[in-house]
């Protein structure tokens, strides 16, 4: 399946990149998503403790299983306001 | 610029400043006694270092669905007629409006409660995320205290 990731703040800065497309075998859930792109982009791996992921625009937990299609968005702490 | 605006919810995320004299008109109405409005500004000192830069970038398409989620809990807690989420992106230079929460209810004091929540949810939770210059020449993307790892539902 074909699940398409997001980068903002501190983690576009420390991958290079604002949006990629990647393809994994299912099933696959957040939890292991986040390992996966850890291994990827190891400058990002120290972050893992203080990210959430949301799926198509919902916070969910590292055990939400996600599907083809889905738009995942890697969220560190926010700050605004 | 992202928006959503019904006849009671208004939300907003403007790349460009903030219009507070149109918040306080859309809030105003018959039912209401009170209207409260918290404008969140660009704060040149924090801690001993001088920011001379501040820039605000958002996930536009989550930050209002999220802004919207919050603005149903508020109204599941308190009487509010009408609310207003507005948010600036971008450069906002110092002593502009970077927030504007806005609420008008019956009476005063549930006003100023519900505008409390939401301000302090908006920082929780809403991804927006804010970068600060400071004047010896460090850049730091800023993490907010109120962000709750135990919450991740």
């Amino acid at each position: 399946m074909t699940l398409r990731i997001l980068f903002f703040s501190v983690l576009r800065d420390r991958t290079g990149e604002k949006e990629i497309e990647i393809t994994m075998d299912p099933p696959v859930t957040t939890g292991d998503l986040w390992h996966h792109l850890a291994q990827t982009y190891a400058a990002i791996a120290p972050y893992g403790g203080s990210v959430k992921l949301a799926v198509n625009h919902t916070y969910v937990d590292d055990r939400h299983p996600l599907s083809d299609g889905d738009e995942v968005a890697i969220i560190t702490p926010v700050s605004g306001g | 610029m992202t928006e959503s605006r019904s006849s009671e919810l208004w939300i907003r995320i403007v790349d460009g400043p903030l219009d507070v004299a149109a918040v306080a008109d859309f809030l105003r109405t018959e039912e209401a006694g009170g209207v409260d409005i918290f404008l969140g500004t660009t704060r040149k000192w924090t801690g001993g270092r001088e920011t001379t830069l501040l820039e605000y970038e958002s996930y536009p398409a989550m930050a209002v669905e999220e802004m919207r989620r919050i603005a149903d809990e508020a109204g599941k807690c308190w009487p509010i007629l009408k609310t207003c989420l507005h948010h600036r992106e971008g450069s906002v230079p110092l002593r502009e409006i970077s927030v504007i929460i806005g609420v008008s209810t019956p009476h005063r004091g549930e006003a100023f409660e519900a505008c409390r929540f939401l301000i302090d949810e908006l920082k929780s939770r809403v991804p927006i995320w804010k970068r600060e210059t400071y004047s010896n020449g460090e850049i730091e993307w800023v993490e907010n205290r109120e962000w709750r790892m135990e919450d991740g539902e």
